[in-house]
């Protein structure tokens, strides 16, 4: 049983981690002049995910998305001012996709946390172990997946920027259409999905 | 099937970066829009089809309970379609005032083709009436939970919790009318009681064993003892709770009380062999014929489970009076539980006590402790006009003061011992 608790905390432990390690990927780019932010942003980040966490209470998690939206988006206002958005394009990059695994980590830790900590509270009755063992097995496996998902998310989108750069060189005429090239994906997307439905 | 919320956030996050891109000339920005893209592909698997086919079962342990016990449900799901489904959001619908003591009703999981996922959860122990639980509440996502498919299946199934009753020991009834079956009411004819009834002289085939062999050297023939036999006799148990006294001047429930006590003494009068009906007369009314045996202390319980205070619609004299007249045999037994708070219910009582019913009236005391000013002056006021219903009821009805306090059987043993009621 305890194999399982210790499990448990370890997920907890690591997803709150992870979301501060996010948090100060992100502000590593800050400009200097933006030193309060940069100390503060992971702060807060840190004491909401650690709430969200202990209490199992999604509006903390939400608090503590959100804290890392803000972020996020104030690199990305402070890249635009400072004209570096394609020089740091990589590093804005990691941070989104780190950012979306971040809200399905915390997300998964969350859905799973009310029931998991009930369980773990009477281990003794034999079919709540195996409810238990169920949703670890479960957790590890969907984030061992989401692993993969966005490692690929990333390495897909370095891909399609690289051949866009080779293509742009070759000719230069259809760097101005990428914007357009990437609408058009979108709504593919978006026009399979709702095709299904 | 509908696109989540989740995935109309993700698709606005996408435009916005678009328009950023193009608002502000920056091109790169929109490759941030890539990720999004690939997760909607991602989360996409062709052929896959969101269709609950799922089929719950569910235990209830007891279904029946007798009160102060807690309930153990376990909720049985089986997937019975041929895909697997990874995020599967499950949530049983229970009745409002039921709390979950251990366990969740609420899970998330995955649940393969064909598997069947079982949970157990335990409900504090409700207090009496009937609770409905279900249907079961699921739904179904993709990967990404980008697209959801939410739907309500399965049964409901009533949880029911019954008064609870307290041993009242043996009710010696005063009946005038006796039914033919074997009970415990003494009938003045030889049967075969435990009583000794009369003399008789000796016939060839009586028992040795009856044969009373002091008379029979006194009278010079062999005589042997005659026994009283001993009947049942029809009773029908008459709750009255459509009143209900403000809380605050009792220091107890006393629609609850009332009905705990029309259980305790309905299971006793059925133990004695007695035919048993009940008539509920408050914001729910019920009727339960005569009858014998467990079944019928089921039914009757079940019944009293839904009592409800509060005033029913029909006059009371017209609702009890015309149907105890038409459905139960003159000259049985009435047993009324009634906190005597209204003239209806005496008029009531004087009506059916003059039609040549035995009546026994049961009412709960006002005694209270603890109240002051205006509510003080309210009690003694209900106290007064009770004591007054009680003097006028007694003129026609046994009446018997009962109090949580103190047990049925005590109240029934603080009577002339031996009297009848």
């Amino acid at each position: 049983m305890n194999q399982y608790r210790s499990g448990w905390i370890l997920l907890r432990g690591l997803s709150s981690f992870w979301l501060v390690l996010t948090a100060f990927a992100i502000v590593s780019s800050y400009p200097p002049r933006l030193i309060s932010i940069t100390v503060l942003g992971p702060i807060i980040v840190a004491v909401f995910s650690l709430l969200a966490i202990s209490k199992g209470n999604p509006a903390w998690g939400r608090a503590s998305l959100l804290a890392q939206a803000i972020l996020f988006s104030i690199s990305l206002i402070s890249d635009t001012l400072l004209k570096v958005v394609s020089a740091n394009l990589a590093v804005l990059l990691l941070t989104f996709v780190m950012l979306l695994f971040g809200v399905e980590f915390l997300t998964l830790v969350l859905n799973y946390h009310k029931q998991v900590s009930n369980w773990l509270g009477d281990t003794e009755f034999e079919p709540n172990a195996r409810m238990v063992n169920k949703s670890l097995r479960d957790i590890n496996r969907k984030l061992a997946r989401f692993g993969i998902i966005f490692a690929g998310c990333y390495v897909l989108t370095i891909g399609v920027l690289f051949v866009s750069e080779v293509v742009a060189s070759l000719t230069p005429v259809l760097s101005d259409i990428a914007v357009y090239v990437v609408l058009t994906s979108v709504s593919l997307a978006l026009l399979i999905i709702l095709r299904e439905d | 099937m509908v696109l989540s919320r989740k995935a109309l956030l993700y698709l606005g996050i996408a435009y916005a970066f678009i328009g950023y891109a193009l608002f502000f000339g920056e091109p790169y920005v929109s490759a941030l829009v890539v990720p999004i893209a690939f997760l909607f592909f991602i989360s996409h698997r062709p052929g896959s089809n969101l269709r609950v086919s799922m089929r719950p079962s569910r235990v209830l342990h007891p279904d029946r309970s007798l009160g102060d016990e807690d309930v153990e449900i376990t909720l049985g799901v089986q997937n019975n379609s041929l895909q697997s489904f990874d995020n599967v959001c499950l949530d049983e619908i229970i009745a409002e005032p039921l709390t979950i003591k251990t366990g969740t009703k609420a899970l998330t999981v995955s649940v393969r083709s064909g598997e069947t996922i079982e949970n157990h959860y335990t409900i504090s122990a409700p207090k009496r009436g009937i609770y409905v639980l279900g249907p079961l509440s699921v739904s179904v996502s993709d990967i990404m939970g980008f697209r959801e498919v939410s739907e309500q299946i399965g049964n409901t199934d009533e949880l029911i919790v019954l008064p609870r009753m307290e041993e009242v020991g043996m009710l010696n009834l005063k009946a005038t009318r006796i039914s033919p079956w074997p009970g415990q009411i003494p009938s003045r004819k030889i049967g075969s009681g435990s009583e000794f009834f009369e003399l008789s002289p000796y016939v060839p085939g009586d028992e040795l064993r009856r044969v009373n062999w002091k008379a029979s050297a006194k009278m010079g023939e062999l005589v042997t003892n005659e026994f009283e036999g001993e009947q049942a006799t029809d009773v029908l148990v008459l709750l009255d709770c459509s009143q209900e006294i403000q809380p605050e001047l009792l220091d107890f429930d006393a629609v609850e009380f009332e009905v705990n006590v029309a259980a305790s003494l309905c299971s006793q009068l059925i133990r004695q062999g007695n035919r048993v009906g009940l008539s509920v007369y408050g914001a729910v009314r019920t009727w339960v014929n005569l009858g014998f045996g467990r079944r019928q202390l089921l039914r009757i319980l079940d019944n009293l489970a839904i009592a409800k205070p509060g005033r029913a619609t029909i006059p009371m004299d017209y609702a009890v009076q015309s149907v105890i007249v038409s459905t139960v045999p003159a000259r049985s037994v009435i047993v009324v539980i009634s906190p005597l708070d209204s003239d209806d219910i005496v008029k009531v009582i004087v009506d059916v006590a003059t039609k040549g019913y035995n009546v026994v009236c049961f009412t709960p005391t006002t005694q209270s402790k603890g109240t002051k000013g205006s509510l003080n002056i309210a009690r003694r006021i209900l106290t007064i006009e009770r004591r007054a219903r009680m003097m006028q009821t007694a003129k026609v009805a046994t009446v018997i003061e009962i109090s949580p306090n103190v047990p049925i059987k005590s109240a029934l043993r603080g009577r002339k011992t031996g009297r009848p009621l």
